[in-house]
């Protein structure tokens, strides 16, 4: 018996005791040193581990106990610990054991797994630190250097404190302007490189090379301005090689148009041999047990050699930084473990997993086709997306992009490759759905579409192409324009008027929403003043998008533009928020509308109806308005269902005391049934399309001789001229 | 005697095996030997009408290679949290410890500063005030090099002690 447990245990430095009927423990197995320090012995030789001179061993002894109680067969184990005895430092662990009904408390002598778990843990732990300092240095210098760059106007002086700071760092900055072409490197950085100050090549060059050779992630992180770091490797044969850290920074103005990029540079040599003499580390990722970039990389390269075709899968685990941001890095990562955990089984032995470092992995699959690939993929997510249970008996729910590109015997290289699958992940990641992308010459060419929008679209907001619509709303009693609603339109050059919904999207994923959001106010305050100094006193009605919510500035342009103004605008002026808004932010909302409501602009709710169905809310927040649905008005003429849920609106406005607003009218039945049921006012093409500011007035000379239907005649002229 | 149960948690490396060593043993080494698993030492503390027995617990860092384990604070009078001032990160990753540690049971936590010997970080005063609340019984600064605040935290650790049972 014993001897089978000593062999399953695979140990011989250890104590075996196996607990009696009556809580006394028999020593089977304790012809050891350290034994006998901790347990001292009775006459008969019988042990009272209750009496032992370990505090760790007593405290374990509770989980023990409880243990052995519940009768299950199976292993409890104590973690390591280490006991200063008189004869010696041990390090020990001890077990719980159930099996055959019979119960067991074995101590185990862990001094060499102790030793290889330290030197491993020695050098990770370094590792771990000097990154912390030097990513905490890097930071802290982009902070210093963005807020210097905020407070200098346009251009940037290179006399300024920023000069003086970059010449003192010790390590290497370097500013680069968006074109890639250096604005200036500080010593440091000539003195990584070996390189003197006018000689031909500049340390930027030589990192820009790098970074382009070695990341294929690269060339997207400067298209999309994003934040990056990462590590490279420089090599100036026959002379030296580095290891050097990388974090480059976008530095932006107020209209989040690149400034400058912020290149920053740390030589790591010194840990990084150290890591690599340990081969553990060189190769796999401490945290998760999977090999790491380096090997993904020579396993990629080795396969393409012996494969024809292959599959390389990118994979970003969504809403980490999230979960990071609420519940702590430590619940972070335990969320990645168990993630990995669940795809490892999926993807097989044959094909290879790969953390390439934070949330992004990487796989090679053998598979022949896409359709193959694509139920992993499915499989992948599914595991993935369940939810998975953190501190505090909290659950959370991830997601995961995947992105992927086909080897087939191509004259392709592992970078490309890896490129492409890259690209394809960073296409899907905004998508709501999830499943898998494939890279394809289509996909490379909407990424770049998407990228020149982005383009274009920061060009239009400093070159102010845009431009404001205005559509008439009716009141239905008097028939007279009350109100008209300003709608955006991009004047792009050589392609003519580009209507919001494909570029709104874009601009809310890039915060360019914001400086646009600026723009509509400023320019809907200035059309205001206007149109009463040409006696149209109307209102007009802005939309605001949830990003401009959350801006800081937005109420005190929206104050100043206000207080500045020769007339009331204020009481001429509303903002239009969608439903969604008011849920999802409740609290940023509240105290926004009321200081807007404060200067006296009134509150209209978008699109109402599509949303949420939970009203209470509308009590609680200063609204004015609701603006039915335009899908719901569509439905007037024909079915009974959509006729109730309008006349439940328009109830509910009126014990609120809210007025409505019913959009996307376009005929006489939808007009009649509002009318008749006391909706106040409405818009649509019934009465008019947007009009250019020009239209518009001109349009304006027949509202009071024409008051029912002015000019959507007239209109329907103007455009066909 | 009276015993008490101390757990003294961290990062990695910011100086709890030391402040242990220098304060049971009287010695110091600048060399870093990462800890595994757990230590403990016993050391006793004269207070003016009780004696205390401390049961120093000193933990494995905690970090992405080891993590938080509940158990062990079962049955301690109060938690130690280490924090090294030259490293902000050591900082928010004690928070961080010290909020595990409040959700698993009601206990005293004392936040220590080592390596007051050090030059402290760029915006480490700043950071600790912003973020270091009423979460803590008390804040001390000590050097396990210097040995400065360690006789301190320890006659303080026991004091405390005894008012939580
Ligand atoms: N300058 C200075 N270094 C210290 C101090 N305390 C610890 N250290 C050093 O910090 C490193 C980590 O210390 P250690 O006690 O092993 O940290 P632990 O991982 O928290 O147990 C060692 O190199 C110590 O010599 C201190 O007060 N001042
Ligand atoms: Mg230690």
């Amino acid at each position: 018996m014993l001897a089978s447990l000593l062999q399953e245990l695979n140990i011989l430095d250890c104590a075996v005791m196996v607990k009696n009927q009556d809580n006394s423990y028999r020593a089977i197995h304790s012809n050891t040193t350290w034994f006998s320090a901790i347990f001292p012995r009775g006459l008969n030789g019988e042990v009272t581990p209750e009496n032992n001179n370990s505090v760790y061993l007593t405290d374990f002894l509770y989980d023990a106990n409880k243990f052995w109680t519940s009768n299950l067969d199976g292993r409890i184990n104590s973690g390591i610990w280490s006991e200063q005895t008189s004869v010696g430092l041990w390090r020990l662990e001890a077990s719980a054991i159930t099996q055959d009904d019979k119960k067991y408390l074995v101590i185990i002598n862990l001094e060499n797994e102790y030793n290889i778990r330290q030197s491993t843990l020695q050098l990770a732990r370094e590792l771990l630190i000097s990154n912390d300092k030097v990513l905490e240095q890097h930071e802290l210098i982009y902070k210093r250097i963005e807020s210097l760059t905020y407070n200098l106007s346009n251009k940037i002086d290179l006399h300024s404190p920023i000069k003086e700071l970059m010449e003192h760092c010790e390590f290497g900055i370097a500013m680069i302007d968006a074109n890639m072409q250096p604005l200036a490197q500080n010593p440091a950085l000539f003195h990584i490189f070996d390189i003197r100050e006018n000689d031909s090549i500049a340390p930027i060059d030589i990192i820009l090379d790098l970074c382009h050779r070695q990341f294929p992630e690269f060339q997207r992180v400067l298209n999309t301005q994003k934040k990056w770091n990462s590590e490279i490797y420089w090599i100036k044969p026959d002379t030296v090689s580095r290891w050097l850290h990388i974090t480059i920074c976008p530095v932006k103005d107020i209209n989040t148009k690149l400034t400058y990029w912020l290149l920053l540079v740390t030589d790591i040599s010194r840990v990084k041999y150290l890591q690599q003499s340990n081969e553990k580390l060189t190769y796999f990722d401490v945290m998760t047990d999977l090999p790491n970039r380096q090997f993904f990389w020579q396993s990629l390269e080795n396969a393409m050699t012996r494969n024809s075709s292959l599959f390389v899968l990118q994979i970003n685990i969504k809403h980490i930084k999230r979960i990071n941001e609420a519940y702590g890095y430590a619940a972070g990562d335990e969320v990645i473990k168990t993630v990995v955990a669940r795809l490892k089984p999926i993807i097989g032995e044959q094909s290879i997993l790969a953390r390439l470092g934070g949330n992004e992995f990487a796989i090679i699959l053998y598979k022949s086709n896409e359709e193959e690939c694509e139920l992993v993929a499915k499989r992948l997510i599914n595991a993935a997306c369940e939810p998975i249970n953190i501190i505090n008996q909290n659950t959370c729910k991830i997601g995961l992009s995947i992105g992927a590109s086909h080897y087939q015997n191509d004259v392709i290289s592992a970078q490309e490759l890896m490129r492409n699958a890259d690209l394809a992940a960073f296409f899907g990641r905004d998508k709501k759905n999830q499943s898998i992308h494939f890279y394809s010459e289509a996909l490379r060419l909407q990424s770049l579409r998407r990228i020149e929008l982005e383009a274009a679209l920061r060009v239009a907001i400093e070159d102010k192409q845009f431009e404001l619509f205005l559509q008439p709303i009716y009141d239905l009693q008097s028939g007279n324009v009350i109100k008209a609603e300003a709608l955006i339109r991009w004047n792009k050059p050589n392609q003519g008027l580009i209507l919001p919904d494909e570029f709104i999207p874009i601009a809310e994923q890039t915060g360019l929403i914001v400086a646009i959001g600026q723009w509509v106010i400023k320019e809907s305050i200035k059309l205001l003043e206007i149109l009463h100094k040409q006696n149209i006193p109307i209102t007009l009605s802005v939309n605001l998008s949830p990003i401009q919510i959350r801006d800081q500035q937005l109420l005190g342009i929206i104050t100043n533009s206000v207080t500045k103004s020769e007339i009331d605008v204020a009481s001429f002026l509303e903002l239009e928020l969608t439903e969604g808004v008011l849920v999802d932010d409740f609290e940023t909302v509240q105290v926004f509308l009321t200081a807007v409501r404060k200067l006296g602009i009134t509150i209209a709710i978008d699109d109402f109806g599509t949303g949420y169905s939970s009203l209470s809310y509308l009590q609680k927040l200063p609204i004015d308005h609701l603006k039915i649905d335009r899908s719901f008005i569509q439905e007037l003429s024909i079915g009974h269902n959509q006729n109730a849920i309008v006349l439940a609106i328009l109830a509910m406005a009126k014990s609120l005391n809210l007025g409505v607003i019913a959009e996307g009218v376009e005929n006489e039945t939808q007009q009649e049934f509002l009318r008749q049921n006391s909706c106040q006012s409405a818009q649509g093409y019934l009465f008019s399309r947007p009009l250019s500011f020009k239209q518009f007035i001109n349009a304006s000379d027949h509202w009071s001789t024409e008051n029912k239907r002015p000019f959507s005649t007239l209109l329907n002229k103007e455009n066909s001229e | 005697m009276i015993q008490k149960k101390v757990c003294i948690f961290g990062a990695s490396a910011v100086g709890k095996t030391s402040l242990v060593n220098r304060y049971v043993a009287g010695i110091f080494n600048d060399k870093y030997l990462t800890s595994i698993g757990v230590k403990i030492d016993k050391k006793i503390v004269k207070l003016n009408d009780n004696n205390v027995q401390l049961m120093l617990w000193d933990i494995e860092g905690i970090d992405r290679y080891s993590g938080f384990n509940r158990k062990f604070i079962r049955g301690a009078s109060v938690a130690i949290v280490v924090v090294d001032q030259s490293r902000i990160q050591s900082f928010q990753d004690g928070l961080e410890i010290t909020r595990m540690l409040k959700q698993e049971q009601e206990i005293p936590v004392i936040l220590v500063i080592n390596k007051s010997d050090l030059p402290p970080a760029d915006a480490w005063h700043s950071i600790l005030e912003n973020e270091s609340p009423s979460l803590f019984e008390a804040q001390l600064q000590t050097s396990a090099k210097q040995n400065t605040g360690v006789d301190n935290l320890f006659f303080d650790v026991a004091k405390i002690s005894l008012n939580h049972t």
